[in-house]
């Protein structure tokens, strides 16, 4: 009879290979649709990233006293853990800031929990 | 009433030091298009490489309003105020705002402007929050201006 305490045990943390193998995966998925974007944390630029953006279709306009702007929400799609060591771990913080096709992004939140693969979600203001 | 902000933005323009300051520029709504301060319509101007505010001056005119110190009524003169807003904009903190709104004050409190009478600084204004669309610090200067209002031409 399975031993729930055993089972609950093995699944607290998934195989290095399993993990590579959603790594490759995620790899694959941003190589589709490739973005260099180069963040800025605080005042610091951080090296060139390759990512994944894709936007949502959740448009809003807000006016301000300074003007009008645009904003969308955006996931940013990463990579952690890949067996090629030529290919970085996506490095993305909430607060991070940067500019794509005359936008600028801030990272939000990054989901937590999601081994091989980054997930950020961004606010994007035009 | 437009020649109002135009003076005010003639007289910043003339202080080195707020221009220096003010690396995203001094603005009226003429300068703006419907956007106003908007990523794509300035996007070299007024956002930095990053996208991100620069310091920046917006002034605007809070439309005058009567306040009869001076009245003539057959010759259709009345006195009024205005206010003349100064939106201070930065990316974050208060370093820079603070030193435009020093500049602004000495260029404008105690003086007057081609078309008006005494200017004088009617405080200002930080609300403790961010300007989440512009994502931005800001604050408000009010400098309140006294005028005559005299009809138009027949």
């Amino acid at each position: 009879m399975l031993d729930i305490n055993d089972w609950l045990a093995s699944s607290a943390s998934l195989p290095a290979a399993v993990i590579e193998g959603r790594a490759v995966t995620a790899w694959e998925r941003v190589q589709d649709k490739p973005v260099e974007i180069v963040v800025l944390r605080g005042n610091d630029e951080l090296d060139a990233q390759t990512v994944r953006v894709e936007t949502e279709t959740n448009d809003r306009s807000a006016t301000g006293p300074g003007g009008t702007t645009y904003q969308i929400s955006a996931t940013v799609y990463g990579v952690r853990g890949h067996p090629d060591s030529s290919v970085p771990d996506t490095d993305l913080r909430p607060g991070d800031r940067f500019a794509y096709a005359g936008a600028q992004y801030e990272v939000i939140v990054v989901a937590p929990e999601t081994p091989g693969h980054v997930q950020a979600y961004a606010r994007v203001r035009t | 009433m437009m020649s109002i902000l135009a003076d005010a933005k003639t007289r910043l323009l003339a202080d080195a030091p707020l221009v220096a300051l003010a690396t995203g520029g001094i603005y009226t709504v003429d300068d703006l298009g419907p956007a106003g301060l908007n990523r794509t319509a300035l996007p070299d101007t007024a956002f930095d490489a990053h996208l991100r505010i620069k310091p920046l001056v917006y002034i605007k005119l809070r439309d005058p309003q009567p306040d009869y110190t001076l009245a003539d009524d057959a010759a259709q003169i009345v006195g009024a105020q205005a206010v003349v807003e100064a939106w201070l904009y930065e990316f974050a903190g208060y370093t820079a705002i603070r030193g435009m709104a020093d500049r602004i004050y000495r260029a404008l409190h105690g003086t007057q402007l081609p078309v008006t009478l005494r200017v004088t600084w009617d405080g200002d204004l930080r609300p403790p929050i961010r300007d989440d669309d512009l994502d931005a610090t800001f604050q408000r200067s009010d400098y309140r201006v006294r005028l005559i209002r005299r009809p138009v031409s027949a």
